[in-house]
């Protein structure tokens, strides 16, 4: 058995997740312009572009915290941006999100932090919970004593890997990362990188990160899509992105100040 | 005119009025949206488990923890008004009539409004910056993608404190203030204690109580949803943050002045079509 182990049901894997023709606009800005990608179930899947490019609306879209002004968003065929608030929680059960921050509730140490989810969808008992959190806890490299902490005594890389405990907590479907990486020193760059591939491998779930680090998205992803001007305009394979002859894709990848974007 | 010059008007007032129809949009967006996270909440009444524990944390937070500022601010409140009546009703001879006017003036309108006012400072800016803390930090959105029902957890609960606990606060406000003005009467006025009691009993009833309860839960659900609505849909850092407090005590003691004025009014009309 795995790090991870699977849940007793051998369905419980992985479940696709695809945007079609999305269009999302905020006061009169265009922010994504009918963008489409399909996210493989049980696959890693990294959105690269550039800072303030729509990546962060692109996965609040996937997990139903912003609706489209047009298009579509299915998640293992249902379109999340259509349901009424109580059926979108049933989907979102499925869902594990490690937020750029980790997003931790403040009013709550961190082992409140991680069994929230688990107290709020689960019937274990007292003793299960605490079981599975600090199972949770140590598989993230956290021991037993800084469960008793508030995150405002935790550094930054600790705070994310609480907030990775806390997101693969219900055994999620999906789980989905905003900016993983940044911030981090290169060592827990490489310490959130190995979770990152080994939750995929032993849960089997699809995994939707969006990143600017080049080198942490070539090492996790098995599809790798870039975002530039509310569209994706390249998508493939890490080896496939890395040949593209796109002036946009080039210029990104090789960090080139001058070329078709111009900031200054 | 030249062509050019009519232009230039026209293209003048049309931004002025796309500026004005700008902010009459915002505005009622603004509107909008706080009846829709009011109604939301209230709602959320009906969705098993109800958050007891939050609720009681809140009304602890908003209650037991502005009892002493509030009895503080009651009995100060209390001794100038009755310091200030006793000056003036002495003017006529009528010092007799100050432990009814200034408890009369206590239960149907110090208490209730002052007391709000200090709860909006207190309890009502702490809500807001705090639900915008957690805002700008994405904790709410993380609640929301654990599908935790933000609103169930954190507004209703908040909202409950201030509707049940205004009121009890007025009515420690109402006791305290009394006794404020009695001592006052009693050692600075040199009122006779048995005069002042049937002065109070002559000219307050517990309609009038009952008056300014009716006000102050008005007052508290104003307080608790003002902040709430302004910490919940905050935005922008930490300024963000800064300005959603600002804002909810601005607003909120607005309206709680404002919505007295129109509260009295249909109390004093009601009474007399009585």
């Amino acid at each position: 058995m795995g790090r991870f182990p699977r849940t007793d049901d051998p369905n419980h894997t992985g479940i696709p997740v695809e945007l079609r023709g999305l269009r999302k606009s905020f006061r009169g800005k265009k922010v994504l312009d009918g963008l489409s990608l399909l996210c493989e179930a049980g696959r890693t899947t990294v959105i690269l572009g550039r800072s303030g490019g729509g990546k962060s609306v692109t996965l609040k879209h996937i997990v139903g915290l912003l609706r489209p002004d047009a298009g579509e968003v299915l998640v293992g065929g249902r379109d999340v941006a259509r349901l009424p608030e109580d059926e979108l929680d049933e989907v979102r059960q499925d869902f594990g999100m490690l937020f750029q921050d980790a997003a931790l509730l403040d009013s709550l140490n961190v082992f409140d932090n991680v069994a929230l989810p688990l107290r709020l969808h689960t019937k274990k008992s007292k003793e299960e919970i605490r079981e599975i959190v600090i199972r949770n806890l140590r598989l993230v490299g956290l021991s037993e004593d800084a469960s008793l902490k508030t995150p405002s005594e935790l550094s930054g890389g600790m705070r994310k890997r609480v907030g990775l405990a806390r997101a693969i907590a219900l055994r999620p479907r999906v789980i989905l990362y905003d900016e993983p990486t940044s911030g981090l020193d290169p060592i827990m760059t490489d310490v959130i990188n190995a979770l990152m591939m080994d939750v995929q491998a032993e849960t089997g779930a699809t995994q939707i990160a969006i990143s600017h680090d080049l080198a942490a998205a070539f090492k996790v992803a098995h599809k790798i899509a870039m975002l530039h001007e509310g569209k994706i305009i390249e998508e493939g394979t890490p080896e496939e992105v890395q040949k593209s002859q796109d002036p946009v894709v080039r210029q990104f990848l090789e960090g080139r100040r001058h070329g078709p974007v111009q900031v200054v | 005119m030249s062509t050019s010059a009519v232009e230039q008007r026209g293209s003048a007032v049309l931004s002025l009025l796309d500026t004005l129809g700008g902010f009459l949009l915002d505005r009622i967006e603004d509107i909008g949206r706080y009846f829709r996270l009011v109604g939301h909440a209230f709602r959320s009444v009906l969705f098993r488990p109800l958050r007891v524990k939050e609720i009681m944390q809140q009304m602890e937070f908003v209650g037991v923890q502005s009892t002493g500022i509030i009895a503080l601010t009651g009995i100060f409140t209390g001794m100038v008004f009755a310091l200030q009546t006793g000056h003036a009703f002495r003017q006529f001879g009528a010092e007799s009539l100050v432990g009814g006017t200034s408890v009369l003036a206590l239960v149907r309108e110090l208490g209730p409004v002052l007391a709000a006012l200090m709860v909006t400072g207190r309890a009502g800016s702490a809500m807001a910056s705090e639900l915008a803390t957690m805002r700008v930090t994405e904790q709410i959105d993380a609640l929301h993608v654990m599908a935790a029902r933000p609103i169930q957890l954190l507004i209703l609960p908040r909202i409950l404190a201030g509707l049940v606990m205004v009121p009890a606060l007025t009515v420690v406000f109402d006791f305290v203030g009394a006794l404020g003005s009695y001592f006052v009467s009693l050692s600075v006025l040199q009122i006779a204690p048995g005069s002042w009691w049937k002065n109070v009993i002559e000219f307050v009833g517990m309609d009038d109580v009952n008056k300014g309860l009716v006000k102050a839960l008005v007052f508290g659900f104003i307080l608790s949803s003002v902040g709430c609505y302004k910490g919940f849909f905050a935005s922008g850092g930490a300024r963000g943050v800064g300005r959603a407090t600002t804002e909810s005590v601005v607003y909120s003691s607005v309206l709680i002045l404002v919505s007295d004025y129109f509260l009295t009014s249909y109390q004093i009309n009601f009474a007399a079509l009585e």
